[in-house]
């Protein structure tokens, strides 16, 4: 079924991880939030909020702009689409059947996530050396 | 009362969100409209849960400044590759083919006189890097939709043609087209199938596309439906690409005259095009010389226009004059459905 996607993005992936860098927010925390496994929609955006302590909150718009770009970008892929009927029952609140989509990261978004944490450690191994922030002393031989 | 008060905010901001959503480009829209509005549907739900009205006060907090921004962002993008690709080329020289050949390119298109909206879709790429454009040549793509959303279908499929000729490793024109416009059709066909899952009654929605590439002295001409491709040799005009018409079948078996079949009440019929389970690509190959032009075009303008009066006016004018008297005179002549032309004359370079 995803065949045809999965071509595609073995073309892309003549890419280096590191074209993409920087990434927005938005997309590190979307990557983040796929990182153990695929997710529909709203159970990104709760995640990121919940795993920020509701410093980072993305509204409907910027999440699926986000995920348009992060298709295109062959970061992502729509892994299916099925009827959701979780967490309805405990507040007998009638749930929603409709069909929903998944996301997963692909090898490729793997590979732009590891390498942008990278670039994040290396920056905070930069500010820590300045002093900047208290440094961990790992492995000793500091100070 | 409490409680009615409560389902009430919920069916109101559902609505207000629906309505919201409307403001966003239509392709952006069709896309994600309905996941959105689910987010937004468990998202107010656990507000209201945690917090209450006010929770759901709150996410409209949040939700307001986020969709005002994200409208802009998708206009912006969605204006942005239409700029692009429609009018980066128009009438301006380039002189990208590196070893032989300079290009002059016009495209354009136009509503016509009749119909509510324009479902054609057309691209011209000549690549900047000189090697992607010895090893890939230049390509010109026009597609005229149909269904219920051929303006998408046609748009979809351009973007993908392009897409995957530039990114193929196949350095073997004809091949790498074909394998382009296979891709783009199993991407249609995915699309109608996720259209027809959210809506049984869904119309398939379908294009004819017809690609050329340009790579030195050779001309490449790939096509599916009805759209046409024609080169002007020596003032003479021939149609390159075969219509995968009924009419053109009645034409060619002797049993209508070209201009019995341009007014045919069946004459849009057509038994090939993209958005199925599998599609035929025809594919033909030409040399062409200094001074050749290619055009390219819906039934919107050779089904209006005899080849006569197509090849007088190319033959008179620069590419960008010849698309737009093209277009007026197909306007002109009752403009009975949506106008694309592309015209590119190929000249030595000196």
């Amino acid at each position: 079924m995803h065949e045809n996607q999965r071509n595609q993005h073995d073309q892309r992936d003549q890419r280096s991880p590191e074209d993409l860098l920087p990434l927005t927010p938005a997309v590190l925390h979307i990557l983040l939030a796929l990182a153990d496994g695929e997710k529909h929609g709203y159970a990104i955006m709760r995640e990121v909020k919940e795993r920020t302590g509701g410093a980072v909150r993305m509204g409907p718009g910027t999440l699926y702009g986000s995920i348009q770009r992060m298709l295109n970008d062959g970061l992502i892929v729509e892994t299916r689409e099925h009827a959701d009927l979780d967490r309805g029952e405990d507040r007998g609140e009638e749930r929603s059947e409709e069909r929903r989509r998944y996301y997963g990261l692909t090898g490729f978004g793997r590979q732009v996530l590891q390498a942008e944490a990278h670039r994040l450690e290396r920056l905070v191994r930069i500010a820590q050396s300045k002093r900047v922030l208290p440094g961990l002393s790992l492995g000793g031989g500091a100070s | 009362m409490n409680q009615s008060v409560v389902r009430r905010s919920r069916t109101l901001s559902e609505r207000l969100y629906r309505l919201l959503l409307r403001a966003y480009p239509p392709a952006f829209r069709e896309e994600y409209a309905s996941e959105m509005l689910l987010t937004f549907r468990d998202a107010r739900a656990d507000a209201r849960c945690e917090w209450g009205v006010a929770g759901v006060l709150l996410l409209w907090g949040e939700v307001l400044p986020d969709f005002a921004r994200s409208v802009c962002s998708q206009h912006a993008r969605h204006w942005l590759a239409r700029a692009r690709r429609e009018y980066a080329f128009a009438g301006k020289e380039r002189l990208a083919m590196a070893a032989l050949f300079s290009l002059q390119v016009a495209q354009r298109t136009d509503i016509g006189q009749a119909r509510t909206r324009n479902e054609d879709s057309l691209a011209s790429l000549i690549p900047d890097d000189d090697e992607v454009a010895q090893r890939k040549g230049a390509l010109f793509v026009v597609a005229d939709g149909m269904g219920d959303h051929g303006d998408k279908a046609s748009e979809l499929v351009i973007q993908q043609v392009t897409q995957s000729y530039y990114q193929s490793r196949q350095d073997d024109v004809p091949t790498a087209l074909r394998d382009a416009i296979t891709q783009a059709n199993m991407a249609l066909r995915q699309a109608n199938e996720r259209r027809q899952s959210h809506d049984a009654d869904a119309r398939e929605m379908g294009t004819t596309c017809v690609a050329a590439v340009l790579r030195e002295r050779s001309l490449y001409v790939a096509n599916v439906g009805d759209s046409r491709a024609y080169v002007l040799h020596a003032g003479q005009l021939r149609q390159v690409t075969r219509d995968h018409s009924m009419v053109a079948q009645l034409v060619e078996r002797g049993e209508l005259t070209p201009a019995e079949a341009r007014a045919h009440p069946r004459r849009t019929l057509i038994y090939r095009a993209l958005g199925g389970a599998d599609v035929e690509v025809d594919l033909f190959v030409e040399s062409v010389e200094d001074g050749d032009t290619l055009i390219l075009c819906t039934d919107g303008l050779c089904g209006v226009l005899e080849d006569e009066e197509l090849r007088a006016i190319v033959a008179r004018s620069s590419p960008e004059e010849s698309v737009h008297h093209l277009i007026a005179r197909a306007n002109a002549l009752g403009g009975p459905d949506n106008i694309t032309a592309i015209v590119v004359r190929v000249s030595a370079r000196s």
